[in-house]
């Protein structure tokens, strides 16, 4: 018998640090690039930087203050709020049964899963055109649609409530499918021995579901949770270039009202307030979802 | 195995050629040293491609070997933000083409310099191409009395009207903005849309300011007074053509693109559309068989105040700019009347008086003869320095008009004028 020696404390070392190692140059991208900006954003909001006022004055708490005393801001976060909790119930439902339906597809699953992408790999202006052509115009399919079922055929981009909708609607195309990419990897991870125990134990298919599925794919589920709400919290290039915040400022959400109060009103400082807020906002509901996958998980 | 070893060149044969390559490399860096110490780089930021002279400034690197122009297209919208972006790192462009309403926060970031001495030297050199630049030339591109650039293409929104429909229906060309709706009536009762307009906010409300210009409508500090009877006029105005449908219920929805294809698809018989868009209009209607158009018309009463406003999109030269005599020469060969014939007969009017008159200008755009006067006396759209939040706001006006038209049109004027005046004071 041979004994194999221990290895030294250096190798050790190396064997402990090689993962850090490996992350380094991407925490440091990372760092780099979003950090930066972030630092950069949170120091800007505590001044006044106005491309028409001369001096960058140190302001305190003054734009935040100003924000929750407007109006408009006020308006723009109720419809984010609005925009982003529509988004997450019906963009998790749609991505759940498209994922359990792919999950069970067994002809052509891999082109079926490609198609599914399809709209995640086109880009939110291109997007934005097209949802625009299916609401507006003399051909717009939607409306001679909804005008063949008897209804108003008015373009619903015109209509303040109806264009919350379209924009919604468009925002889920967008954004869901890579949720239902997340919730099938998800689902091909759950033992298929859970769910011939839940046969024998006599469960039918949705107490299969909500006892077997939903507690496996937890942690995935609270990750497309997670992408659901800051992909709409942030979501700018399909709202804009579609309805511009408009008609009034129905669709005007956080992210919207931020370009604008940056881009088109150079007001540096109060865009970086509002981009603080957005943060903030994302950072409470990734770490509820993650608590609460926690918890369940914990409980299990 | 035998390997057989390449012959080795001679060693004076290797001096030489080294020699060779030395020197040529030493002409050839003290050539390119004293070229770079000799040519001056003018950088430009285009608004839009179609700005950029056919020749890509050809003839002039021919006529002037020791400047080099590189052009660059900055789109219009961002301009401003990427020139004071870019000054602040020095690394500003020495000329920068903006909106002309987007010179007030430029000047208040010193981004941009009186070209005053220049235009001095211009007048002194050359008289001729001075003076035939029209006066607004220089108006969109001043700020409190200062120069500091020169607007060589200016657009103005002309009132364009369906002739034969107008015709058919036995109706005048119409002179007051209530003569207008009267013929939108008369359209609308024909199964077509009455008065084309933007009520979207895709766009700055420069059409609304247009009509509101039109309508007598006043600036005081570069501010509109929107409570005024001509600013509850244009909200009155908006809110009939919703009201008794007289423009397409879509209209909330309407950008630029959906206002003009209404007129260009024969689907709707007026609106006001900006000169640059008459050449492709003429591509598909006839131009006085079928279509027609004149200056705004005025309102009711107040024909006196009305005025014709155009946009422009002027030349700054930026605090970063190089040498004072390559940016003039920059400037007059942008100015030079074949290169403005070249671009006005594709895009944008110009300002430069003599190309007008231009036999082949006027065979490009036939109804250039009929604006000559309404060319002459173009008002600039006034500027501010929180024009973008100024135009949120009217934006929020228009949309209020034509989302509630049986709301008091003054009351409307009154609520958006308090948020307006609490901004600018």
């Amino acid at each position: 018998m041979s004994i194999v020696p221990a290895p030294d404390r250096g190798t050790r070392l190396l064997k402990w640090s090689t993962p850090y190692l490996l992350l380094l140059p991407a925490i440091a991208f990372v760092a780099g690039i979003l950090g930066y900006a972030v630092v950069r954003g949170l120091f800007l909001s505590f001044f006044r930087v106005e491309v028409w006022e001369p001096g960058e004055p140190f302001v305190g708490f003054a734009n935040y203050l100003a924000l929750f005393a407007s109006d408009t801001f006020r308006n723009s976060l109720t419809i984010s709020l609005i925009f982003v909790a529509a988004t997450i119930v019906i963009g998790v439902l749609l991505s759940m049964v498209h994922a359990l339906v792919l999950n069970e597809t067994r002809t052509g699953r891999s082109f079926f899963r490609a198609v599914a992408l399809v709209p995640y790999l086109v880009s939110g202006v291109a997007a934005a055109v097209m949802w625009r052509f299916l609401f507006t115009g003399d051909n717009a399919m939607a409306m001679q649609l909804v005008g063949a079922l008897g209804f108003s055929s008015v373009s619903w981009l015109a209509d303040p409530n109806k264009a919350l909708i379209v924009v919604i609607m468009a925002n889920i195309w967008f954004i869901a499918p890579f949720a239902t990419l997340i919730l099938l990897a998800g689902l091909q991870t759950v033992d298929p021995e859970l769910y011939a125990a839940a046969e024998i134990d006599g469960a039918n298919a949705w107490q299969k579901f909500t006892n077997v599925t939903l507690p496996s794919i937890l942690p995935m589920l609270s990750l497309a949770l997670l992408w659901l709400s800051f992909a709409s919290f942030n979501m700018f290039d399909i709202i804009l270039p579609l309805t511009g915040g408009g008609p009034g400022r129905s669709t005007e959400v956080l992210a919207v009202y931020m370009y604008q109060l940056a881009f088109r009103d150079l007001n540096y400082s109060t865009g970086a307030a509002v981009m603080i807020i957005i943060l903030i906002i994302n950072v409470a509901l990734s770490a509820l979802f993650l608590r609460a996958a926690g918890a369940q998980h914990h409980d299990k | 195995m035998t390997t057989r070893t390449p012959p080795r060149p001679n060693s004076s044969i290797r001096s030489a050629v080294l020699a060779a390559m030395l020197g040529t490399a030493s002409v050839l860096g003290f050539a390119a040293t004293a070229n770079a110490q000799e040519t001056t780089e003018i950088t430009i930021w285009f608004g839009r491609e179609n700005f950029i002279p056919a020749d890509a400034f050809e003839t002039f690197h021919e006529e002037n070997p020791d400047i080099r122009v590189t052009a660059d297209v900055i789109p219009l919208e961002q301009a401003v933000a990427d020139t004071l972006r870019a000054a602040r790192a020095d690394r500003a462009p020495d000329i920068v083409q903006v909106p002309a309403d987007g010179l007030a926060p430029l000047v208040a970031q010193s981004a941009v310099r009186d070209i005053g001495a220049l235009l001095e030297q211009w007048q002194a050199d050359d008289p001729a191409s001075f003076n035939d630049m029209s006066s607004v030339a220089w108006d969109m591109a001043s700020l409190d009395g200062t120069t500091y650039g020169v607007t060589v293409f200016a657009g103005p929104y002309w009132y364009t009207y369906r002739s034969d429909w107008l015709e058919e229906a036995g109706l005048d060309v119409p002179e007051t903005w209530d003569d207008v709706l009267d013929v939108a009536r008369a359209m609308r009762d024909n199964d077509r849309i009455g008065f084309t307009v933007i009520g979207s906010r895709a766009h700055d409300p420069v059409w609304f300011l247009a009509t509101y210009m039109a309508m007598g409508g006043q600036f005081e500090d570069g501010v509109p007074q929107l409570d005024s009877e001509a600013g509850v006029h244009l909200l009155s105005f908006y809110q009939t053509l919703v009201r008794e449908n007289l423009t397409s219920p879509e209209v909330l929805a309407w950008d630029s693109g959906s206002m003009r294809a209404a007129f260009i698809n024969g689907d709707a018989a007026q609106g006001m559309i900006g000169d640059n868009i008459y050449p492709t209009i003429n591509e598909t209607l006839t131009w006085g068989e079928e279509w027609d158009g004149s200056v705004p018309p005025y309102r009711e009463g107040a024909e006196d105040a009305r005025r014709v406003m155009t946009l422009g999109w002027p030349f700054l030269v930026t605090q970063n700019a190089g040498e004072d005599e390559a940016v003039l020469r920059v400037l007059q060969y942008l100015t030079r009347p074949e290169n403005v014939a070249e671009v006005s007969m594709r895009y944008q009017p110009g300002t430069v008086l003599s190309v007008f008159s231009s036999e082949e200008y006027n065979e490009a755009k036939p109804w250039a003869a009929q604006f000559a006067e309404g060319f002459g006396n173009l008002t600039p759209l006034p500027t501010h320095p929180r024009q973008s939040q100024i135009y949120q706001i009217l934006l929020d006006a228009m949309q209020a008009a034509l989302q509630s038209p049986d709301q008091d049109a003054s009351e409307i004027a009154a609520n958006h004028q308090q948020a307006i005046n609490d901004l600018v004071n």
